[in-house]
C-alpha cells in the first residue's frame, strides 16, 4: 500500500496535483460536511487535507479555523497507520489522543471519527471526519453514510481536477494560436495559399498588407492576377521556379524577386514554397511564405556597396594591405600585395592560402614567418625592410607594421601588415645622410682648417684639422672668439679683414699668425667667404709655417747668393756658344773692373790674350762636349788694362732652359801665377845650381878616374910623353876640384840667402 | 858593317880617354871628334846621307851648343835606323836625361868615367844594330 508516510514524496505531489491546498471555500464541500455532522449528529465536521507540515480544512462545520500544525492533527494517524477508518469513541482514554492539547484543554475533543481520502491512485490525502465534545458511538448506518461522503469528496476532488485540466489545455490552444499570430504579424511574413486546380492564390493579412492591399480589396486573386504585379524583369524566372515545382515533387520553391506594390513601390520579396497535395503526378495544392527582403536587399546592396569602395579604397594605393590568419593564410590583401606576390613567385596566393610559397627562398620566407609568429603573440611593431623586384631589378624600400588582428570577443585570429614604400624618403634620406656624412668626411680629412664663424667672431664649427695645425680639439674652439687664438701684433689686421669680409667681400690669401697651444706660433694662410643669409663666415685656413720657414731659408740663401755673387771676388758669367757674355755677375767689378754693361755684348776672346787664344778656344770647345770643363788660367784685360791671370770652370747648362748657356766661375789667379812663376825662377837657380855641381864637381872626378883606370889597366903599355901627359891632366884636374869647391860655397850661399832661412 | 864615330867632347882629358878607350875595344871606324854641338852638327848638315851609319858619343854639358841643343837640331834629319846616339855625363843628375830618354836615336846613358864594362856594353848595342 503506498502514500502511508505523510512525508511520502509521492503522496505530496499527489495532492499538490489537485492544487485544492489553501483553495477558497466551496459551498459543495460544505454541504458535505453539514450533512456529515447531521449524520453523525455531532457539532464538528471536517474535511481534513495533510501534507508534510500542517492539515489544511477544506470545510470546516463547526470550527472557526481552517488549518492547524501537523502536531494537533487527528487525522495524520490515518495516513500514518495506513487506515481507512479511525474511530475513537472516548479520546480520555485513547493514548494517542488523551494528551492531545485540544482534547485535554479547548474544545476538549471528547470523540472522533474519520474515514480516508483516498485517491483511485491509493494515495492518502486526508479525511472526512466527525468530532464531538462527548464520547459517543456511532452506528453502522452512520459509519456507512460517513464512507459514502467521504467517496464523494474524493469523486469531487478528481472532477475538479479534471476539469482544471481542460481549462489549462483550452488556455494553452488559445496561447498557441495568439502566439502564432503574434509571430506572423511581427516576423511580418506573408502566408499563401496556391490551388492550382481552381486557379485562385489566397494571401494571409500581411501578404496582403505586403502588397498594399486588404481583405475587403481582394480576398483570393488569379495567377495571372498575382504575376502582374511581378517585376518583369523576374517574372520569367518567377515561372520557372513554380513550373519546376510542378514536374517534381522534391523540389522546393526558394525565390527572390522584385514585386509592385499598390503604391507604385518595388519592393523586394522572398517567396519560399512548397505543394503539399498532389492527385497523382498533377499538383494540387502549394503553400508557402513570403517575406518583404526590401531592407535586407537595400542593406546588402549597400554593403557590397561599402564593400566596393573599401576595396577601391584599398586597391588604390601603391601600398600593401594584407591579412593573415593564425596558421599564415591569407585572411585578405589589396592588389598591390598580389601584384607583388605574383612577380615573386609567378602567381597570386588566394583567400586561404598558405602564404609561403615552398620554392621561394626560405630564408625570406622564415623571416616573414618570424614577424608573423611576433605579432601573433600580441606584439604591434613596424619594420624597415627591403623588397628586391625581380622584374624591375630595382630594390625598394617598405615600411611594415604588423599588428594583431582580433575578432569581436576579443580572440586573436591573425595578423593584419601594412607595408608603405619609403624608397623615395630612404634614398633621399640616404643621400641626404650620404652628402652630410661625405661633407664631415671632407671637412675631417680637409688638411687645411675649415671652419665658420658668426658676426660676433665666434667659432661655430672647425674641422678636425685643427688639433693637427692649433693642438686644439673641434670642440675647444668651437664657442670661442677667432681672436682670442691670434698671434697679438696680427690682431689689428685680423680684424680689418674680417671686417671686409663680414661687409660682402671674398678675402683670399689673408695671413696671420695664430698661438698654438703649445704657445708656438702658427702661420695661417686664410680664404674666408661671408654668406648673408645665414650671416656666416665659411674659412678654409691653411698652415703655411713649413712654407715660410722656407720662404726665410730661401730669402737668407737668396740673400746669401746675391752677397757672394755680388760682393765676392770669383765672377760669374754666362755665354752663348760663341763665347758672348750672356750673363755678367755684378761681382765683375771687383774681379775685372769692369761692370757687367761693359762686358754684356762682347766676347770672350774680345778679351784674352792673344798668345793665350788657342788654348782658351780649344779647351772652350770643349765645354759643348763635356758637361764641365778645368780651364787653365789664361790672360785677361781688366778695365784698367792689365793683364790678369783667370782661372776658369766651365759648365755646360745649354740644356738647362733657365740658362741655356755656358756658365763660368772665374777667379783671378794672377797673383798666384805670379807667385808660382817667382818659385819656378828660384826653382830653375836652385836646379841650376844642382846642375852645375853636378857636373862642374864631378867632371875632374870622373876624369881622375878614367885617367887612374887607364894608368892601372895599361901601365906597361903607355909610352913615357903618354905618362907625362896624365900625370899633367891629373894635376889638372886636381886643381879643379879644389878651386870649384870653393866657388861652390861662395855660390850657395849667395843664391839661398843664407840670412833669410836663418 | 861600316859606321862613323862621332865624339863631340868639350873636355880633352874626356875625348884622350875615349880614343884610347874606343881603340882598345872592338869598335871599329874612324873617329871624328867635336868640341861642342855646333860643329858637330854643322858638319852633319853637310855630310850626312842615309846610307852611312853613325854611333855618337854627346856630351851634355858644353859651350857653345850642348848636347841637349844637338840632339834637337839632330833630330830634324836623323834617322833612328842608321844613327845611334850614347849620352855621355860625368854628373848622375835625372835631370840630364829627363828630355832625352824619350829619344829614339838615344841608345843609352853613359856615366863617366868609362871602364872597359861599361865599353863591353856599348860594343855590344852597337854590335846589335850595325852588326860586325
Amino acid at each position: 500500500m503506498r502514500g502511508n508516510n505523510i512525508l511520502d514524496k509521492k503522496r505530496i505531489e499527489a495532492l499538490e496535483s489537485f492544487e485544492i491546498m489553501d483553495s477558497e471555500e466551496e459551498n459543495l464541500y460544505n454541504d458535505i460536511t453539514a450533512l456529515a455532522a447531521a449524520i453523525c449528529n455531532t457539532p464538528i465536521s471536517l474535511i481534513s487535507l495533510v501534507d508534510e507540515k500542517r492539515q489544511f480544512f477544506k470545510s470546516h462545520y463547526g470550527l472557526d479555523f481552517n488549518y492547524t500544525p501537523i502536531e494537533e492533527s487527528f487525522c495524520k494517524y490515518l495516513i500514518q497507520e495506513d487506515e481507512d477508518l479511525l474511530v475513537v469513541e472516548n479520546t480520555h482514554i485513547d493514548k494517542r489522543f488523551a494528551n492531545h492539547p485540544s482534547v485535554k484543554e479547548n474544545p476538549a475533543i471528547g470523540f472522533y471519527a474519520g474515514v480516508s481520502l483516498t485517491t483511485t491512485n491509493g494515495y492518502r490525502l486526508g479525511t472526512l471526519c466527525v468530532l464531538d465534545y462527548q464520547s459517543k458511538k456511532l452506528d453502522s448506518v452512520q459509519l456507512n453514510g460517513l464512507k459514502t461522503l467521504a467517496q464523494q469528496v474524493i469523486q469531487l476532488f478528481e472532477l475538479r481536477k479534471s476539469k482544471k485540466n481542460e481549462e489549462n489545455q483550452k488556455n494553452e490552444l488559445e496561447r498557441k494560436g495568439d502566439l502564432l499570430n503574434n509571430i506572423v504579424e511581427a516576423t511580418q511574413i506573408g502566408i499563401w495559399e496556391r490551388d492550382i486546380k481552381y486557379d485562385s492564390f489566397k494571401l494571409n493579412d500581411e501578404g496582403l498588407k505586403m502588397i498594399g492591399h486588404n481583405e475587403d480589396d481582394m480576398n483570393s486573386l488569379s495567377q495571372n492576377a498575382w504575376e502582374s504585379l511581378i517585376h518583369p524583369s523576374d517574372l520569367s524566372m518567377v515561372k520557372d521556379a513554380l513550373s519546376s515545382c510542378f514536374n517534381d515533387k522534391s523540389e522546393v520553391y526558394d525565390i527572390q524577386y522584385r514585386i509592385q506594390n499598390k503604391k507604385g513601390h518595388i519592393l523586394w520579396v522572398h517567396d519560399k514554397g512548397k505543394i503539399l497535395t498532389w492527385n497523382g503526378k498533377e499538383p494540387v495544392l502549394m503553400y508557402g511564405t513570403i517575406q518583404n527582403i526590401t531592407e535586407k536587399v537595400n542593406r546588402n546592396s549597400e554593403i557590397v556597396r561599402l564593400k566596393n569602395n573599401q576595396e577601391a579604397i584599398i586597391n588604390s594605393t601603391e601600398d600593401l594591405l594584407w591579412s593573415v590568419d593564425t596558421e599564415f593564410r591569407l585572411i585578405i590583401a589589396n592588389n598591390s600585395y598580389h601584384k607583388l606576390i605574383e612577380r615573386n613567385i609567378g602567381y597570386q596566393f588566394k583567400e586561404g592560402d598558405f602564404v609561403f610559397e615552398y620554392d621561394f627562398n626560405k630564408e625570406i620566407s622564415n623571416k616573414w614567418k618570424a614577424y608573423y609568429e611576433r605579432a601573433l603573440k600580441g606584439e604591434r611593431f613596424s619594420i624597415k625592410e627591403k623588397f628586391h623586384d625581380p622584374s624591375k631589378k630595382k630594390t625598394t624600400y617598405g615600411l611594415t607594421s604588423f599588428d594583431p588582428l582580433y575578432d569581436k570577443e576579443r580572440n586573436l585570429i591573425g595578423v593584419t601588415c601594412f607595408s608603405k614604400d619609403i624608397t623615395a624618403e630612404v634614398l633621399a634620406q640616404q643621400v641626404t645622410t650620404n652628402a652630410k656624412e661625405e661633407l664631415e668626411r671632407i671637412m675631417d680629412a680637409s688638411l687645411d682648417i675649415i671652419c665658420t664663424f658668426n658676426k660676433e667672431g665666434y667659432f661655430l664649427t672647425v674641422s678636425e684639422a685643427c688639433k693637427r695645425i692649433l693642438g686644439y680639439a673641434p670642440k675647444e674652439l668651437i664657442g670661442r672668439k677667432y681672436i682670442d687664438f691670434i698671434f697679438n701684433e696680427d690682431r689689428p689686421a685680423s680684424q680689418k679683414s674680417v671686417v671686409s669680409v663680414i661687409s660682402g667681400s671674398i678675402e683670399t690669401y689673408f695671413e696671420n699668425r695664430y698661438i698654438h697651444k703649445n704657445g708656438n706660433l702658427v702661420h695661417m694662410l686664410w680664404s674666408s667667404n661671408w654668406n648673408s643669409d645665414d650671416e656666416i663666415a665659411y674659412c678654409s685656413a691653411k698652415d703655411i709655417t713649413e712654407q715660410k720657414k722656407s720662404e726665410l731659408q730661401l730669402e737668407q740663401s737668396e740673400r746669401r747668393f746675391k752677397t757672394l755673387v755680388q760682393e765676392g771676388t770669383e765672377l760669374i758669367a754666362i755665354f752663348d756658344q760663341e763665347a758672348k757674355f750672356i750673363y755678367v755677375s755684378p761681382s765683375s767689378k771687383n774681379t775685372l773692373k769692369m761692370s757687367p754693361e761693359e762686358l754684356l755684348g762682347s766676347t770672350a776672346f774680345d778679351h784674352i790674350h792673344l798668345d793665350d787664344h788657342e788654348a782658351v778656344y780649344a779647351q772652350f770647345m770643349e765645354v759643348t762636349k763635356n758637361r764641365q770643363v778645368y780651364m787653365k788660367p789664361f790672360r785677361f784685360k781688366n778695365g784698367e788694362g792689365d793683364w790678369r791671370w783667370l782661372e776658369t770652370i766651365a759648365t755646360n747648362q745649354l740644356n738647362e732652359p733657365s740658362i741655356n748657356g755656358i756658365v763660368v766661375n772665374t777667379r783671378d789667379v794672377t797673383d798666384r801665377i805670379l807667385h808660382l812663376r817667382a818659385i819656378e825662377k828660384q826653382n830653375t837657380k836652385l836646379k841650376e845650381i844642382a846642375w852645375t855641381q853636378s857636373h862642374i864637381v864631378r867632371a875632374p872626378v870622373a876624369r881622375l878616374m878614367g885617367l887612374i883606370n887607364l894608368i892601372r889597366d895599361k901601365k906597361e903599355n903607355l909610352e913615357f910623353e903618354e905618362k907625362e901627359r896624365m900625370l899633367q891632366y891629373i894635376i889638372k884636374s886636381a886643381e879643379e876640384i879644389d878651386s870649384i869647391i870653393k866657388k861652390i860655397v861662395d855660390n850657395t850661399a849667395h843664391t839661398l840667402d843664407i840670412e833669410e832661412i836663418e | 858593317m861600316k859606321y862613323q864615330i862621332l865624339v863631340i867632347e868639350d873636355d880633352p882629358i874626356f875625348t884622350f880617354l875615349l880614343e884610347k878607350g874606343i881603340k882598345a875595344s872592338d869598335i871599329k871606324g874612324n873617329i871624328t871628334t867635336f868640341t861642342n854641338g855646333l860643329p858637330a852638327i854643322t858638319y852633319l848638315k853637310k855630310e850626312y846621307i842615309k846610307e852611312n851609319n853613325y854611333v855618337i858619343f854627346l856630351d851634355l854639358n858644353m859651350p857653345v851648343m850642348n848636347g841637349w841643343k844637338f840632339m834637337e837640331h839632330f833630330e830634324t834629319l836623323a834617322n833612328s835606323s842608321n844613327c845611334i846616339v850614347f849620352i855621355l855625363s860625368s854628373s848622375g843628375n835625372k835631370l840630364d836625361i829627363e828630355n832625352l830618354i824619350e829619344s829614339p836615336l838615344v841608345a843609352d846613358f853613359i856615366l863617366k868615367p868609362i871602364n872597359e864594362t861599361i865599353f863591353k856594353r856599348i860594343t855590344k848595342t852597337i854590335v846589335s844594330k850595325f852588326g860586325e
